[in-house]
């Protein structure tokens, strides 16, 4: 995974900013009871109650084009918010958050699908998830087959799968679309050792393309080796910000 | 693509920018509702389309005789009005139940949040198309009159789907704060339908509430879907007024109020 850093090889991508976050909060409603039937509300006639919950304070982060970012933080910190705020599956509440590209994730590889539909029907309905249209999914397909590399069972229903089957799959379809930004969330640990090095290898490939990357993860060696940058984040807030080494160094010191 | 947070618009227009440009999604999940239909049983996709016969045969049996004299040739009318009643009650009942189950696709990609519920609009409307197809081989063979009247299905069928996305989105905005609205609706769904002119004509009902069925406003739909069908007749002029303003109505009023909280709905998690 050495080979991903690279960043002098896009000069011209260099100047580029692909996401500004400028002050960014978000916050969450969160229902102090667990959840309020119909029934209950009726006949207590009362309104739920929330409490505001504060996901993401003032983050101020900018992340230039081709560059790999590493999130690290303890579960509940607020990795996945963020990455669900990029992939624009939230909104922010307050600040301003800007994305230049095309912006594809890597995150839970399994939503979307059904276990009664073959591999391959399911990677139309993935694809179709990511923004692709019939005609890009036809011309990708045999990509998608091929990179799987599942044999027969591609056309056979995803209940018959192993874990391992269904995730070389899902990062089949995941890796095919043309994104300019890939947010992934620990998704680089997948199948046996050889499919491992065909996601790295698909992962380098991205990178020589001048994608821009943000990692959450809690594979500090990984971090260590992909990122040109690693973000700490704790408690919703940015804890500290900068080289992969002195940051998990010192993330590591806080948590031992 | 550019994106910046500053220049958004009202939720309520975003979403549907959205949904427009999303036309490879939905025919992907429609095709999938379809697939899974279809594989889930030996019937397959028969089975979807032989959703209202057990109705049907029940009520011809029934009151099949009784009504003769209302509505001659019964088990064609009862099935005409069944099939639209099935598409709205079918509609309504999926897309609720899903919402009130948490939809964790909306959790985890950037997707319209009413794409899963138009989806399931057009998933019963191809079964509802698929089950007329049998319906007007059997009139013709029963040697019923029908004819270009039929082409009013068109208009009255995109109606109907307005309606039942607009009531869908209105149950789903209830159904995001509190649930149990999918099992109420559910003990609901008998009154809507006996309050409507589903499987009577609305001559055996006294005259002072005869003049009430009309505020159900599936009694309409129902009519003008059965009108051509099972009299060979337009609907009325009325009919089409009052479709298109509850069609429309209902849909606008469930789009704003849907589009309001649904966005909050992922802070639930």
């Amino acid at each position: 995974m050495t080979s991903l850093r690279t960043p002098e090889s896009h000069p011209e991508r260099q100047s580029d900013n692909a996401i500004v976050l400028d002050h960014v909060s978000v916050r969450y409603r969160l229902s102090v009871e667990p959840r309020l039937s119909l029934k209950e509300a009726i006949v207590r006639f009362n309104r739920r109650r929330w409490r505001d919950f504060a996901a993401l304070t003032d983050i101020s982060l900018t992340i230039r084009a081709g560059e790999v970012l590493g999130i690290v933080g303890m579960n509940g910190a607020g990795k996945t918010t963020l990455l669900n705020l990029l992939a624009r599956v939230i909104d922010v509440s307050t600040g301003r958050l800007r994305i230049r590209g095309k912006v594809s994730q890597l995150i839970d590889l399994m939503s979307g699908f059904h276990p009664d539909l073959t591999g391959r029907e399911n990677s139309y309905v993935r694809g179709a998830l990511l923004g692709l249209t019939r005609t890009e999914m036809n011309e990708r397909m045999p990509g998608i087959e091929a990179f799987a590399a599942i044999g027969e069972f591609f056309d056979a229903p995803l209940r018959s799968y192993s874990a391992g089957m269904i995730l070389r799959v899902a990062f089949a379809v995941a890796t095919t679309v043309d994104a300019d930004i890939l947010l992934i969330d620990e998704a680089l640990a997948v199948g046996d050792a050889e499919f491992q090095r065909k996601c790295e290898a698909r992962i380098a490939e991205f990178r020589t393309r001048g994608v821009t990357f943000v990692v959450a993860s809690h594979y500090l060696q990984q971090l260590l080796q992909i990122c040109d940058r690693v973000a700490w984040i704790e408690a919703g807030r940015i804890r500290q910000l900068g080289a992969p080494r002195d940051v998990i160094t010192a993330y590591i010191a806080a948590h031992t | 693509m550019h994106y910046d947070s500053d220049l958004r618009r009202p939720r309520a227009i975003e979403e549907w920018l959205d949904l427009i440009r999303s036309g490879p999604l939905l025919r992907a999940l429609v095709e999938r509702n379809i697939k899974i239909r279809y594989k889930r049983s030996v019937l397959g996709l028969f089975w979807s389309i032989a959703n209202p016969v057990p109705m049907l045969l029940m009520v011809s049996l029934v009151l099949g005789r009784l009504l003769s004299k209302y509505a001659p040739a019964y088990p064609l009318f009862a099935c005409a009005g069944l099939l639209p009643w099935t598409f709205f009650s079918q509609t309504t009942t999926v897309v609720t139940s899903e919402v009130a189950g948490g939809i964790d696709l909306w959790r985890r990609t950037r997707i319209p949040k009413t794409a899963l519920a138009l989806a399931t609009v057009m998933t019963n409307l191809f079964n509802l198309l698929m089950t007329l197809v049998p319906l007007i081989g059997i009139l013709l063979i029963a040697g019923r009159p029908i004819g270009v009247a039929l082409l009013s299905l068109v208009p009255t069928l995109i109606l109907t789907s307005v309606f039942a996305f607009g009531a869908a989105l209105l149950l789903s905005t209830v159904a995001l704060a509190f649930p149990d609205i999918a099992d109420l609706y559910a003990m609901l769904l008998p009154t809507l339908m006996f309050t409507s002119t589903v499987i009577y004509p609305d001559a055996i009902v006294p005259a002072p509430i005869r003049s009430l069925l009309p505020l159900n406003p599936l009694t309409t739909f129902i009519e003008a879907f059965r009108a051509p069908l099972y009299a060979n007749a337009w609907p009325t002029a009325g009919a089409w007024l009052v479709m298109t303003i509850v069609s429309f109505v209902t849909a606008a009023a469930g789009w704003l109020l849907f589009n309001r909280s649904a966005h909050d709905v992922i802070a639930h998690a």
